[in-house]
Formats: structure tokens, C-alpha cells, sequence
């Protein structure tokens, strides 16, 4: 008896551990794991001979956090950017040469928060450290191009990428395009084409190919506008009017629930400008 | 300069008169003081000590716990150096390695290497001594089945007892046959079988003309096994004779102890 | 000299393998390679990095603590359980001790941390196979890393023979040796952030660059033994940096063991 005693306790225990263990999971309130950070130049001087294994524990967290706030409510605010800029920036810092780092800028910080300024930051050290990989001068191109509409700068950065070795034959379309005005939503889509071609991982693809389909929508549209003015010599007033004059048989749903229109400057633009409309 | 030429003179003196000095260990007016670093006290422990072991004879040395018995050992092991005095053992200064290839030293307590066997134990220091392979192996099999030890032989020393762990030190320390044996306390932890063994064979080494320096709590293995004692206390030697002087003088080591030390009036 | 000191080098060496220690760091090389394995899966593009940076910075963990925990402990024994006098009462001399115990202990490395690698290189290996698309470092780089990586395990075994010959303790020594360690890791940037000039707008007095030069000469630049960014990266590893590194790191072990062996001369053993 003396002997099975213990026992039973045990394994009575396990149950009660069990149940604890599953209810504090449930109950525990959502802390969105910011940590404080040092200054890159301390980081670096306190990781040691950690750097790399510290980066990529600090992306690896950072896809954990970003993915946390996706699933739970699509986009994130303007504090949580920032908070992914400063990971982003001290990893750049510990490990300047770990590819994902500059993946994960250029997908957050330049396409989902607008922070372009940020991104090209931390991809110009890449580009510095990466001389090989003409991916990384291209994507600051790219974000000066359509996020800054700074052409000058981005036509440097373009053809710096099509130096490097393997430069895909996207940048040479990119210089072509670059020439004449409105080229921005071209360039968009093969951009996002080529972006879709190196993804493996399923969600990631399919945020890409929403992003595609509404950018080849509003392409549609801007030829149908070009289409209008050739036919009447001026922009028209709204979508509608291409409808009525039937040059298209209907206006695209916005894959992101906002509405296309018709700016001042006669560009097609949507409400949703390409990121998730929150339903309140 | 100076101590090049000291080196040289001594290595010639190991070579020439290690086998035929009379006295295996002298020590001179020996004074030692450990001082154990910045803002501590310097320790007085030994205080001119003169003594002789002769060649050949077994040598017990005893005194209360503290009284100088380990640091005199340390003296000639050359792990200490004095302060004051001379300590000659084979007639040279010990700070040759060379001449410890004739010293066999068993410490008091067993700090062997935990997860050595007996066997590799006895491995090293014959090897160290410069036995071959099959020497060490041949004198293994004798020692260890005279010392009834042959099933811990491939047992790790960790695992053995107090007492079996002694035996292994014992067993390590007799098998290079050195020409001095220093045994610090050799009869610690051994039944009354073993510490029959152990005389038996310090006995035999002394008939094979080897030279023994011995310190022993038991007075009476002491009496029994040794040729001339020294007791000390308080870091001086309070008491040396022969044995044969003991005899002639009708009295026995373990009065004297207690005399010397100053308990004369409880016993 | 080498054939009177073998008898030492083999019994340290064996109980340097023999002992738990050794065994526990083959265990935890077997588990971080396992968590490596799961780990890669959360990695977005660049899986071999990863899986490089881990096995090499686990690899890097297992050499510290099998220094520390391992030689520490048997250190400890030698002289604090005094395990040493029944060494030297034999015909070793202070010199040989110090050649034996280095030698014996960088055998245990060598036995103990060959077989972590290999364990490492397997596993790097596998994942290689099985993501043949995000893995494009070279293993020639991965190699190298692993013995940078030894040699700087070295290193920091010179470092803690040198500090227990002249502590009484060895706890001291390792202590000692572990701030040893961690300055040894950030000393270069450390210098490299004095003199840039964030540190100059922030106000360093330039003293602090001379201070540093002269830690910097003293303790081992441990980062130039570091090769994980090269090897996890892929990038080519420059040849003379390798000459240099290699030549820098024996130098200092060659000047920690000889001093190791002068401080030992007259050190008495109470």
C-alpha cells in the first residue's frame, strides 16, 4: 500500500497539471511581445559570438509577432511598425549579410506600412554587404520609384542591380519602364510577379496574389481611362462615365473592399489604397 | 649563471652518489612559514627541524593532527620550498624531477583520478617511472592478487570505498619499487586483513633494502614496523631514537608520545 | 619530453572523456541538432543560414562548457582536492605538468568536440538534402567554421590553464576565465564602436581608445576566431584572413602556455 501511495498522488496530479496548463493558456491575457531593445551599436558589442544566432531568432520572433497580428485583425498600427522597423534595423546590425531580414523589410515595412524612407534604410546596408545579390538594390529602386516617385534615384539603384551577376530580366523592363510617366502600376505588377515566382509559403503567396489581382485591376482601369481621353480628349469625371460610354462593361471590385475612382491628376487610385479596409 | 651551473653540479651528483648516500633524507634546520597571500596571516609551521632517515631503515614519524607532519612531506616532495635550512634527499637538493623517479609517495587522503581504475593508476606511475608495458603488467598481477584486489582491478576508483581506494594508491605507489617510499598514513581505512597485508609488504621492501618514511596515527604499527622514530609537535621534533635505544631503555613509543606532548598526567 | 609526459597526457585525456561532463555535451549536441531540425521550419527564405548559425553557435556553446565544466572541475580537483601533489611527487616536472595537462585536455576536446561536429555536420547535411533550394552555403565554409570554432575553444582552455597557475582557486580561475570569454567576444567592436564616429558625437573621451588598444593587445580577440557569419552566409572567407587568424590564435595559446608554465616554476603547493 505504503508503496502505491505516492503513485496515486502522481497520478492524480497529472490531470490537475494538465487542466492548469490548458486554462492558463486560455485565460492568459494577449501580450504582444515588445521587447526593449539597446542600441544596435550595444547590441552588437553584447551578442558576441552570437550575432548571427541572435538575428535570426530576432526574425524568426519578428514573423511569430507580424503573423500574430495578421491572423487577429489584418493589419497592423503604426506603433507595431515601428516596433518591427527597430527589430529589423538591430538584426541588420548583428547580421548584415542574413537575406530573410531584408525580405521581411521589404514586405512589411515598404509594401504593408508605407515607411519606404525605413526600408530603403536597412536595404541600402544589405545592398552594401550583399554585393552579389542584385535583389536587394533593386527593391530600393523599386521603392523609389513607386513609394517616393523619386526617379532619378531609382534609375541609380536599377541599374546598379543589373550589374550584379543572375539580375533577372525584370530590370531591364524596369529601366524601359521607368522612361515613360504612369509606368508605376506596370512596374507594380512585375514586380509582384517576380515576388510570387520566390515565395514558398502559402499565406505570404496568396497576400501577393491579391495585391496582383487588384493592381492588374486598376490597370485595366488606367487603360480604359487612356482609352477615354483618346476618345474624347479629356479624363472623364468618374468610373461611371467608362461604364455609360461603354468602354468597360463594369467597374472591378476592389479585392481589398475599397472603391476605385478617379483622382485630380486623372489616375485611377482606390479607397482602400491596397491594404485591408478594417470593418469597425 | 649562478643557478645553471647549481643545475649542472646537482644533475652530476644524481648520477654519481644517488645509490650510495647514507642518508636517503636530511633535513637541516628547517624552518617553513606558509604565507597564503595578500592580507593574510603568515602561518609559522615548521621551526628549525633537523632530522636523518638512513638508508635501509624504516622511518616513523608521528605527532598530533597540525603538528608539521604534511608540510615536512611536501619539504621533500619538492612541492614546498623552505624558508630556512637544507633539505637533502639523495643527497641533493629535490628540485630535480629526475630524482623523484626513485620516490614513491602515497598521500593521505585517496584524491586520486575518480574515473581511473586501480589498473591505469598503476599504469601511470610505473610508466612515469619508466617501467615497459609488460613489466607494469607482470607486477600488477602480483600486487593485486597478494593484496586480494583482483576484482577491483577494472572497477573506477569512484565507485570503490574509502579503504579499497587506499589499496589502489598503495597498490600504484609499491609497483615502480621505488628507492624511498613516503606513505602518509598508509594504514587509513584498511581492515585488520589489509593493514596485516600493507606491514607485510613495507616489511618486505625494507628487507629488499629500500628506504621507508612513514607517518602513522597508530602508535603501535609504528612500534612494531619502524627502525628509529621522530615525534613532532608544534613544529618541532620533540623526540628522535632508534628503536634499539627504545629497547635498551625498556620504555615504549606510546608513553613517550603522550609525555612529549604533554599528556603524561591523563594517561 | 613528449614520451615522459604521455603517461599524463593519456590518463588526463581519459578521465577527461570518462567523465559525465563529456558525455552530457554529446547529449546536448544530439538535442539542439534535433531542436535545429524544427527550428529551420519557422525560417522565412534563408533555412540553410539558420540552420548553420545554430549548429555552429551550439557547437560553439558546447566547447565553453566542456572547457569550463569539464577542464574546470578536473582543474578543480588537481588543486583544490590536491590531486596534483600526487602528479608532481612523481618524475614530472612544473613544465611537464602544464605540456600534459594542455595536451591531455585538448585531446578530450578534440575526441569530444570531433564527434559534436560530426553530429552537427550530419544534421547540416540532411537539411541540406531536404532544402536543397534555401541552402547554398558551401560545406567548405561550414568546415572552417567548425575549426575557427575549435580553435577558439582552444583559446579559452589556454585562458583557464593560465589563470588556475596563478589562482589558489579554481573557482577564480574560471570566473577569471568566463569575463575572459565575454570580453573576448566584444573587445574588437567594442574598439571598432571608439573610434567610430557615434562615439566621438557621444561624448567618449578619446583616453578610452588608448585604454582599449591596450585590453585589446592583452585579452584574446576571440571575434577574429568567429567565422559564423561567413559560413552561415556562404561568403567567401578571405585566404590571408585565415593565415592571420590561425597564425594569431596559436601565438597567444603558444604565449598563455608558456607562461602558464614560468608562473608554475616556483608556486608552492600548500
Amino acid at each position: 500500500m505504503k508503496k502505491v501511495f505516492l503513485w496515486i498522488i502522481i497520478l492524480l496530479l497529472l490531470p490537475i497539471h494538465y487542466i492548469n496548463l490548458e486554462k492558463t493558456r486560455l485565460i492568459r491575457p494577449l501580450v504582444k511581445e515588445e521587447k526593449i531593445f539597446l542600441p544596435e551599436s550595444f547590441m552588437k558589442i553584447f551578442s558576441g559570438e552570437f550575432k548571427g544566432v541572435i538575428a535570426d531568432f530576432l526574425i524568426i520572433n519578428l514573423s511569430s509577432y507580424y503573423g500574430g497580428i495578421i491572423l487577429e485583425k489584418k493589419e497592423a498600427i503604426q506603433k507595431e511598425f515601428d516596433y518591427m522597423y527597430r527589430v529589423l534595423k538591430i538584426a541588420s546590425s548583428l547580421d548584415p549579410y542574413y537575406f530573410d531580414i531584408y525580405y521581411f523589410t521589404q514586405s512589411i515595412l515598404a509594401w504593408d506600412a508605407r515607411m519606404p524612407d525605413k526600408a530603403i534604410e536597412i536595404l541600402k546596408v544589405g545592398s552594401e554587404k550583399r554585393e552579389n545579390d542584385w535583389l536587394l538594390p533593386f527593391w530600393i529602386g523599386f521603392n523609389y520609384y513607386y513609394f517616393l516617385n523619386d526617379r532619378k534615384r531609382a534609375a541609380f539603384y536599377f541599374r546598379e542591380a543589373s550589374k550584379r551577376p543572375n539580375a533577372s530580366d525584370l530590370v531591364a523592363s524596369m529601366s524601359i519602364i521607368a522612361d515613360y510617366e504612369g509606368g508605376e502600376t506596370e512596374m507594380a505588377i512585375l514586380f509582384l510577379e517576380d515576388m510570387i515566382k520566390r515565395t514558398d509559403d502559402e499565406h505570404k503567396r496568396g497576400k501577393f496574389l491579391i495585391r496582383l489581382d487588384a493592381l492588374k485591376k486598376i490597370r485595366y482601369l488606367e487603360q480604359a481611362v487612356e482609352n477615354y481621353k483618346r476618345k474624347f480628349g479629356m479624363v472623364p469625371k468618374d468610373l461611371n462615365q467608362l461604364v455609360s460610354e461603354n468602354i468597360i462593361s463594369q467597374i472591378p471590385d476592389d479585392p481589398y473592399g475599397g472603391k476605385f475612382y478617379i483622382d485630380e491628376q486623372g489616375g485611377v487610385k482606390t479607397t482602400s489604397n491596397l491594404r485591408f479596409v478594417r470593418k469597425k | 649563471m649562478l643557478t645553471l651551473k647549481s643545475k649542472q653540479l646537482i644533475f652530476f651528483k644524481v648520477s654519481i652518489n644517488l645509490y650510495d648516500v647514507k642518508e636517503i633524507i636530511i633535513f637541516d634546520k628547517v624552518s617553513k612559514t606558509y604565507n597564503l597571500g595578500l592580507g593574510k596571516k603568515n602561518i609559522p609551521v615548521l621551526f628549525d627541524i633537523s632530522f636523518k632517515v638512513k638508508r635501509g631503515e624504516i622511518f616513523g614519524f608521528v605527532g598530533p593532527n597540525g603538528a608539521g607532519k604534511s608540510t615536512t612531506i611536501k619539504l621533500i616532495l619538492n612541492l614546498i620550498y623552505p624558508d630556512k635550512g637544507d633539505v637533502l634527499v639523495f643527497g641533493v637538493k629535490p628540485d630535480d624531477a629526475k630524482i623523484r623517479k626513485n620516490i614513491g609517495y602515497l598521500p593521505e587522503i585517496p584524491a586520486y583520478f575518480d574515473y581511473l581504475t586501480p589498473e591505469e593508476l598503476a599504469w601511470f606511475s610505473g610508466r612515469i617511472a619508466g617501467l615497459s608495458d609488460k613489466e607494469i603488467r607482470e607486477r600488477c598481477d602480483e600486487l593485486f592478487s597478494r593484496l586480494f584486489f583482483e576484482e577491483h582491478r577494472k572497477k573506477k576508483i569512484k565507485e570503490l570505498s574509502k579503504g579499497n581506494a587506499q589499496k589502489a594508491g598503495i597498490i600504484a605507489t609499491f609497483l615502480a619499487r621505488p628507492k624511498l617510499l613516503i606513505l602518509d598514513e598508509p594504514m587509513t581505512g584498511l581492515d585488520p586483513i589489509g593493514r596485516k597485508l600493507v606491514s607485510d609488504l613495507i616489511l618486505e621492501f625494507k628487507d629488499k633494502g629500500h628506504t621507508i618514511f612513514l607517518t602513522s596515527h597508530i602508535l603501535s604499527d609504528v612500534e612494531r614496523l619502524c627502525d628509529s622514530f621522530a615525534i613532532i609537535n608544534h613544529g618541532k621534533i620533540k623526540y628522535s631514537d632508534s628503536k634499539d635505544n627504545l629497547i635498551k631503555a625498556g620504555r615504549n613509543l606510546e608513553a613517550i608520545f603522550y609525555e612529549v606532548i604533554g599528556l603524561k598526567n591523563n594517561h | 619530453m613528449i614520451r615522459r609526459v604521455y603517461p599524463f597526457i593519456k590518463i588526463t585525456f581519459l578521465e577527461g572523456i570518462r567523465n559525465k561532463i563529456a558525455s552530457g555535451i554529446i547529449i546536448f549536441s544530439l538535442v539542439s541538432m534535433l531542436s535545429n531540425v524544427i527550428i529551420i521550419n519557422l525560417a522565412a527564405q534563408d533555412v540553410g543560414k539558420i540552420a548553420i548559425d545554430f549548429a555552429l553557435s551550439s557547437f560553439s556553446l558546447s566547447g565553453l562548457f566542456l572547457i569550463l565544466l569539464g577542464c574546470g572541475s578536473s582543474l578543480y580537483k588537481d588543486i583544490d582536492r590536491k590531486t596534483i601533489s600526487l602528479v608532481l611527487s612523481k618524475a614530472i616536472s612544473r613544465h611537464e605538468y602544464i605540456l600534459g595537462k594542455f595536451f591531455g585536455y585538448l585531446l578530450t576536446l578534440f575526441f569530444v568536440l570531433g564527434l559534436s561536429s560530426i553530429i552537427g555536420l550530419l544534421t547540416l547535411y540532411f537539411i541540406k538534402l531536404s532544402h536543397p533550394k534555401h541552402f547554398v552555403a558551401p560545406f567548405s565554409g561550414i568546415f572552417l567554421g567548425y575549426i575557427f570554432s575549435f580553435l577558439s575553444s582552444i583559446l579559452i582552455l589556454c585562458v583557464l590553464i593560465f589563470f588556475s597557475s596563478i589562482t589558489t582557486s579554481s573557482f577564480t580561475a574560471m570566473l577569471l576565465t568566463i569575463m575572459i570569454y565575454f570580453i573576448g567576444n566584444s573587445i574588437g567592436e567594442l574598439r571598432d564602436f571608439a573610434e567610430s564616429q557615434a562615439a566621438i558625437q557621444a561624448g567618449f573621451p578619446p583616453v578610452f581608445k588608448k585604454i582599449l588598444l591596450v585590453v585589446h593587445f592583452i585579452v584574446p580577440d576571440l571575434a577574429k576566431l568567429d567565422l559564423k557569419i561567413f559560413s552561415a552566409n556562404g561568403l567567401p572567407i578571405p585566404h590571408d584572413f585565415i593565415i592571420f587568424s590561425v597564425l594569431y590564435g596559436i601565438i597567444y595559446c603558444a604565449i598563455l602556455i608558456l607562461l602558464s608554465m614560468k608562473a608554475f616554476e616556483r608556486r608552492e603547493f600548500v
